[in-house]
């Protein structure tokens, strides 16, 4: 592998965020379609570490829109993720965790990071994530959560908003995906303003 | 009172206008509100209430004029 410099890999990105985005820790709640994109798009940009949380294994019905390929199939979803960081940016710090997240692990999982991704399946454990937020245990972290990625319908109606001062959402609010489906297009575009949604919160914070 | 009401996610409230003002009883709590909007019990268990843009426990109870948002994930990753 070539060899490459902190400084190469991050010479394009914009300069104000200097010596910001490696001091930055960001937790990425699920490493499906969502959370694998998300932090594809982190590492890319020189975030300093992330923690990878999920339970699963990678199988052939994810590859429609995860970060994942023929290969990786069965193989846990942290693990094959993390291969593919550290050969996009190998001066990211990986910490993982193969585990379900629930009310009281969170806690302790999430405890160093500054922001967090949303990037669950079921609509029980997004909510779950937000009411950690809304029973102030992480008052001084960032929640970046989804909802309305599903189907084909115009890219222009996701969106990012703002729930509270620590709390905003992506997505369209409407698409689920028992109905319509779920695909790489919009779930990369949900992705997408999750991550940027992150390094905006990055830049204000650090 | 009149109360300023949003909503995120699929919910279905009939006859109310979403990011609209809306009449509510004085004093209520943000679960009656719920309950007095029809919105279903399977739905209020994973929304999540937001009082004039900070997170609030669904017993608080609200005041005229208060900003409130409901936010119902909807599902897929």
């Amino acid at each position: 592998m070539n060899k490459i410099t902190y400084d190469q890999l991050t010479s394009r990105n914009s300069s104000q965020l200097k010596g910001k985005l490696e001091k930055a820790v960001i937790g990425i709640a699920g490493c499906g379609g969502l959370g694998s994109n998300a932090a594809i798009a982190l590492a890319r940009i020189g975030i300093g570490k992330i923690i990878l949380v999920d339970f699963d294994v990678v199988e052939p019905t994810n590859l429609n829109r995860q970060q994942y390929f023929i290969d990786d199939i069965g193989k846990w979803k942290v693990d094959a993720l993390e291969e593919k960081l550290k050969m996009i940016n190998p001066f990211l710090q990986i910490e993982k965790h193969y585990e379900k997240i629930n009310g009281i692990n969170v806690k302790i999982i999430f405890k160093e990071a500054h922001v967090i991704v949303e990037a669950f399946d079921k609509v029980s454990e997004k909510a779950m994530l937000v009411k950690v937020f809304t029973g102030n245990l992480f008052k001084e972290k960032y929640l970046v959560t989804a909802s309305g990625l599903a189907g084909y319908s115009s890219a222009n109606t996701i969106k990012t908003k703002k729930l509270s001062k620590n709390i905003f959402v992506c997505g369209d609010n409407k698409t689920d995906f028992l109905i319509e489906g779920v695909m790489a297009p919009r779930v990369m575009i949900a992705a997408g303003h999750q991550a940027n949604k992150v390094v905006e919160i990055i830049d204000k914070i650090m | 009172m009149k109360i300023f009401f949003e909503y995120l996610g699929l919910l279905h409230i009939e006859d109310i206008k979403n990011k609209s003002y809306i009449d509510v009883e004085s004093g209520c709590t943000a679960a009656e509100m719920m309950t007095f909007l029809k919105i279903r019990k399977e739905h209020q268990k994973f929304i999540s209430v937001f009082i004039n843009d900070e997170e609030k426990s669904r017993h608080t109870n609200l005041k005229e004029n208060d900003r409130v948002k409901l936010f119902l994930p909807t599902g897929g990753g």
